[in-house]
């Protein structure tokens, strides 16, 4: 498949590589990271652990808060995503992890809250040498 | 301090927790209390049986952290995050892990020895909102050598660890490089900590050790110094906690900048 340039600016090698010798309903699988367009819900005053009785109550707070965050600002796109039938999974971190026909994640790549398209590529441990 | 209270996540190939490292005189449970691995098909984190590590990576960098003698911060508690199984995983193992670890509470440090070769944009976002989830990640900078490093451990938000010899002297490699983002110039790695011969536990029988070489043996001695300033303080700010550790590294007179960072790290 082609990608236009606005696509191909998005993606890293690995995944341009596989969208080049994919046909448009092949299945392909990718992570895609997401940020807010437009206007968007201001950032919350950060919370600060000295004022939380312990480091477990203060995480707590933190993740309520940034979870309601996500879905404010990034629901809608998600949303868009799954009508698309890319089964997103994920989004609490701002990256999604896709699967659907290779012509709709073109298409989510068009969308101005997609920044980035990863294949999803193997990760490994930095060689370690025993002695 | 000990690291008591402080639980630390570590990313890796499982943890053989039977090993004498990790059994504790008081707790049945021995340091490591819970352990996962990671479906992606239902997105989720699954217990998995304490004890396993197939790889042998993850055992030895645990024993660093909270290992009885081994480990920098014995007391700490250890979460055994198997994101790499077998010695590797897919980005999306990864992901869905890093998510998990932003949102269970009870994790405060993340230890991490994984990573992809050269500067990778999208995960550095991600990394970002770990560090809004309030999570200190510790990173492995990379065993390429100068002028390489992989992501995350050349991400700004992460503390980004080289590895240092007995002699003082920064091994050829442990990776390092200077990079531009955002029009901001910064070098990694943050620190380095002993990375050359460093002896810690190893699956197999339950007192087996080994020396090991990598940034990845430096990463958890970093990752044990963390927790022990987290108990000291548990109301310390991530960014104070990073700046902690910066400015109480020791600078290598005999080395460059660009290969130690701030230098080694030790606790004040």
């Amino acid at each position: 498949m082609e990608l236009n340039p606005a696509q191909s600016g998005k993606v890293n090698a690995a995944l341009r590589g596989v969208l080049a010798s994919t046909t448009p309903n092949q299945q392909v699988r990718a992570v895609l990271v997401v940020r807010p367009s437009g206007q968007t819900v201001p950032d919350p005053p950060p919370l600060d652990p000295a004022d939380f009785l312990d480091r477990v109550a203060f995480r707590e707070a933190v993740i309520a808060q940034q979870k309601q965050l996500t879905e404010t600002r990034l629901g809608p796109l998600f949303r868009t995503l799954a009508q698309f039938g890319l089964h997103p999974r994920g989004g609490e971190l701002g990256a999604v992890v896709v699967e659907g026909p290779a012509q709709q994640l073109l298409a989510a790549l068009n969308l101005e809250e997609v920044i980035r398209g990863m294949a999803d590529a193997q990760v490994e441990p930095p060689s370690p040498r025993r002695q | 301090m000990t690291g008591t209270g402080v639980t630390v996540a570590v990313f890796d190939t499982g943890i053989a927790a039977g090993h004498r490292e990790f059994q504790r005189k008081y707790n049945t449970k021995g340091a490591v209390s819970a352990a996962y691995k990671f479906d992606t098909a239902v997105w989720q984190a699954v217990p998995n049986a304490v004890g396993q590590d197939t790889f042998g990576h993850g055992t030895h960098v645990a024993g660093l952290i909270a290992g009885a003698t081994t480990g920098v911060a014995p007391d700490a508690t250890l979460i055994d995050a198997a994101v790499m199984p077998n010695g590797r995983c897919q980005l999306s193992d990864l992901l869905l892990a890093l998510e998990w670890a932003a949102t269970t509470p009870a994790i405060q440090i993340l230890n991490l020895s994984v990573g992809i070769a050269g500067y990778e944009p999208g995960l550095e976002e991600v990394c970002d909102r770990l560090e809004a989830f309030g999570v200190l990640a510790v990173v492995a900078v990379g065993n390429a050598g100068r002028n390489r490093t992989g992501s995350p451990g050349n991400y700004r938000s992460v503390l980004s660890v080289g590895a240092s010899s007995r002699q003082n002297r920064i091994p050829a490699f442990s990776g390092s490089g200077e990079l531009m983002v955002d029009h901001h110039l910064y070098g990694v790695p943050d620190v380095v900590a002993p990375g050359v011969g460093v002896f810690s536990c190893v699956p197999g029988a339950v007192d087996t050790y080994e020396p090991w070489d990598g940034t990845s043996m430096a990463t958890p001695i970093v990752t044990g110094l963390a927790a022990l300033h987290l108990q000291r303080d548990p109301g310390i700010r991530l960014a104070d906690l990073k700046e902690k550790l910066i400015e109480d590294a020791v600078d290598i007179p005999t080395e460059e900048d660009a290969r130690q960072g701030f230098g080694v790290v030790r606790f004040v």
